[in-house]
């Protein structure tokens, strides 16, 4: 299994005092990453299996707040509702990323995560017992975003927040600003997946639709509601201590 | 009363004294604010502060289990 994507939107940064005050973080205007309370993390460099890609990574969210002692971190992982829906070719950057954006309608994929895995034949390809061992090269990308999201057409914004705006929240209530890291974990986003084989008449992977069952075990790994699953906090991102 | 030379002397003294000393204590003060307003003497703390946060990813796959690569298929396929 080959990572060949990993991107995401970040957005409304916030420190926590120690007394539990959030404080907003203005993010830096770099005119390149980030852009009003959004900011997109770019893991990705283009080189290997990541050929759809691009050179340029972003692994720092910059901005100011208050001077203070801040003794938490807490963030959002998407676009917020009055950035996701406009016209990505007039859109300033970081969100003219064609490649982060589904549609008007739908708005930005909040993470764009995709691996290459080299599985065994499926069943419907023939009977393991006959045929030669033939590799099958799939992938299973997971794109995460806004669904149910009310306009007349893909090509018209909504005008009213999506039904499910599968925003996720990530909190760390104890991060080290100057120590620590925050780890988005493929392992953890996958832990519960399958991604050998596609459910039967879905999209591939993950594309957030509520009817593709290959979503319940992503949605839950990333705390969001889906169908009947029972949401618990998500697992995706934690705090680690720089390398 | 009567003023005589002598306490007239000392009245003028006087005067002189305060306008000097008024004067010595606007100029101090109007260097005081001059220098309190200049860039150099900038001694209020900043109202903001500039901060980092770090991302990484990790890309180790620990546990997988419906994952399984050719070899481990080749291994258990019944040929």
């Amino acid at each position: 299994m080959t990572p060949q994507d990993l991107r995401f939107f970040v957005s409304d940064v916030a420190l926590v005092t120690s007394d539990g005050t959030v404080v907003p973080v203005a993010l830096t205007q770099d005119g390149i990453w980030q852009y009003k309370s959004a900011a997109l993390i770019d893991l990705e460099d283009g080189s290997g299996a990541c050929r759809n890609g691009n050179a340029a990574v972003h692994k720092t969210v910059s901005g100011s707040v208050p001077p203070g002692r801040y003794v938490g971190l807490r963030f959002n992982v998407g676009v917020p509702f009055e950035l996701d829906h406009g016209d990505t070719l007039a859109a300033p950057s970081p969100l003219n990323m064609t490649a982060m954006f589904w549609s008007w309608q739908s708005g930005y994929k909040f993470i764009r995560a995709e691996v290459a895995v080299v599985a065994a034949p499926s069943n419907s390809e023939g009977s393991e017992s006959t045929s030669s061992p033939r590799a099958r090269s799939s992938g299973f990308p997971v794109h995460i975003g806004s669904t149910g999201c009310a306009s007349t057409s893909e090509t018209t914004s909504p005008a009213s927040p999506c039904k499910r705006p599968n925003m996720i929240s990530v909190s760390l209530p104890q991060f080290d600003l100057s120590r620590e890291t925050v780890v988005f974990d493929l392992d953890k986003l996958l832990a519960g997946s399958d991604v050998t084989t596609n459910k039967p008449n879905t999209p591939p992977g993950c594309m957030s639709f509520e009817n593709d069952p290959d979503c319940a075990p992503v949605m839950k790994a990333l705390g969001l509601p889906f169908r009947d699953v029972a949401v618990v906090p998500q697992q995706v991102f934690y705090a680690e201590p720089k390398p | 009363m009567v003023m005589t030379n002598s306490s007239a002397g000392k009245l003028v003294t006087g005067f002189r004294f305060g306008v000097w000393m008024s004067l010595v204590c606007f100029l101090a003060g109007a260097a005081l604010a001059l220098s309190a307003s200049s860039v150099c003497a900038q001694t209020k703390p900043p109202n903001s502060q500039h901060v980092e946060i770090s991302f990484a990813e990790s890309l180790e796959i620990n546990h997988l289990p419906a994952v399984r690569d050719m070899k481990t298929w080749a291994q258990e396929r019944v040929w």
